[in-house]
């Protein structure tokens, strides 16, 4: 796979070494049970985990937008899907024996919400959320092997700044 | 209300022209844009009231060189120091009628004036970004009397916040800031001599235990208890931001909106994200908000201006950009051998 649709988003991985589109019941099998980010995507030194959200989906009915933006202001979000969808990911990946990716590179969480309103200071404190739920640090004094390294959440101009070369996101619908 | 400023040769502009809103005047700057400059001469000439012409002049110049404290108290200091930069010159214009001012860069208190302002001016506050009220104990009789180098907006606000409390209950809108701000300090001020308190139901705390975020909100309450902040006032507030909690500040936000439906100008200085986004959140269509980005060009070093009156128009400005830059910094962090 190295162009895939989420919604109204087409993602290119054709610079990736391997993509798949994960969520999709066929590739997974286990959707009644455990959640799934939308893609697995390997580059030569690390997996991502991408999970996309479009509030901004040009056809998107504002009832539900008002829905995403609470559930995003209250860390709903992020504690019913982002982290779960991560961890089950990560499970999954770990138990399943014909892997979609090299599990001993490191795992690296990207987030993008295609929501203009987020300016980088509320990317920030969304991204420090998340690395405190997943979490990415083990207990104080413990040694602990994170099982994703880091996370990062974007909106769709800081993924266009800081991955748009690698892997270029672009709205099928304006 | 104050309409507009023009002034040329002024500290750390060359030029500068502003037109201002009856509502709230947002200016978003990085340290040494001229943020603070501008709303002390705004202050200085809302403060310089007299019977004459010719006093009011007098009492301009004096303003100013006491609220800007130049070296000798020397009026040429203030005129930008650049080359052919020999004279400030200065419009004002309140209410459709404009004040004239020009010194030279060699003028002690020597000021060119004209006023066609009319007599009636509301009060002008000035709330500097220290706080005071906690030391203000002994301060006014040491300022009459001694040669201290403070400026003067210390002394002016350390004065308002004395007046007595204005007679009766308050009005419906006045009672209506009061309670909010009672709320968010979770209590009342009293004075006792020259001393300040909070009165809460656990007794009376001085200001000198007090948080240094809760009394900036003691002031506020003091200036709308005793009447300087009503409909025609003019507020000006250097960092609003300065000692207070971020969780606070949405309050601070919803006071000053407040003020300024009940007919308070205002004019704020800031370099804080949360203080410019909670301006932006709160704001209803009655609200009447600009923002005005002072910039200081990086080829020219000459401090320039934008005006908007939505937040996102502001952008890029500085305050914005130092969360992008540590964002950056972030992304990169969490992307190493990705990219």
């Amino acid at each position: 796979m190295t162009v895939s649709v989420e919604g109204n988003l087409l993602f290119d991985f054709s610079s990736a070494v391997r993509s798949t589109k994960f969520d999709e019941e066929g590739a997974h099998g286990l959707t009644h049970c455990m959640k799934a980010v939308d893609f697995l995507v390997e580059t030569h030194d690390a997996v991502l985990l991408i999970e996309a959200k479009d509030p901004d989906h040009p056809l998107a009915q504002a009832r539900d937008v008002a829905v995403f933006a609470q559930e995003l202001q209250s860390s709903v979000l992020t504690a019913r899907e982002l982290v779960p969808k991560c961890r089950d990911t990560f499970i999954y990946e770990w138990c399943c024996q014909d892997r979609a990716v090299d599990i001993n590179k490191p795992w690296k969480y990207l987030v993008l919400i295609a929501l203009s309103a987020l300016r980088p200071p509320e990317l920030i404190v969304l991204s420090d959320g998340l690395r405190r739920s997943l979490p990415v640090a083990g207990p104080p004094g413990q040694r602990w092997q994170p099982f994703v390294q880091d996370c990062q959440v974007f909106n769709l101009q800081t993924w266009s700044k800081s991955l748009g070369a690698l892997f270029p996101v672009t709205r099928l619908q304006q | 209300m104050l309409e507009k400023l023009t002034v040329r040769n002024f500290t750390a502009f060359t030029h500068l022209a502003l037109e201002f809103l009856p509502g709230a005047n947002v200016f978003i700057g990085a340290n040494a844009t001229g943020k603070t400059h501008v709303l002390k001469l705004l202050y200085a000439a809302l403060s310089s009231q007299a019977v004459t012409e010719r006093r009011e002049g007098e009492a301009f110049a004096r303003k100013l060189q006491n609220v800007f404290l130049p070296r000798e108290r020397h009026l040429g200091r203030l005129v930008h120091r650049v080359k052919g930069g020999e004279t400030c010159e200065g419009v004002i214009k309140r209410h459709g009628r404009d004040l004239t001012f020009s010194f030279s860069n060699r003028a002690v208190n020597e000021l060119e004036f004209r006023s066609r302002w009319p007599s009636e001016i509301g009060p002008a506050v000035y709330v500097p970004v220290k706080e005071m009220l906690a030391n203000a104990p002994g301060f006014r009789s040491l300022y009459q009397t001694r040669e201290i180098h403070f400026e003067e907006i210390y002394a002016d606000i350390i004065d308002k916040a004395y007046l007595p409390l204005l007679k009766g209950a308050p009005t419906q809108d006045r009672k209506l800031l009061l309670d909010m701000v009672q709320e968010a300090m979770e209590g009342r001020v009293v004075v006792k001599g020259e001393q300040f308190y909070l009165r809460n139901r656990q007794g009376e705390l001085e200001f000198t235990l007090l948080a240094e975020g809760h009394r900036k909100l003691a002031l506020l309450w003091l200036l709308i208890a005793n009447g300087t902040l009503l409909e025609g006032s003019t507020l000006f507030w250097d960092e609003p931001e300065a000692n207070l909690n971020p969780a606070l500040i949405s309050t601070l936000v919803a006071i000053l909106l407040q003020l300024q439906r009940q007919g308070v100008q205002l004019f704020v200085a800031t370099h804080s994200y949360v203080v410019l986004k909670e301006f932006e959140l709160q704001r209803t269509m009655d609200h009447a908000l600009r923002y005005i980005v002072l910039e200081r060009d990086s080829a020219t070093r000459e401090i320039t201006h934008r005006v908007a009156d939505a937040y996102l128009e502001t952008l890029p400005h500085g305050v914005a950009q130092a969360y992008e830059d540590i964002y950056d910094r972030e992304v990169q962090r969490t992307l190493e051998g990705v990219l």
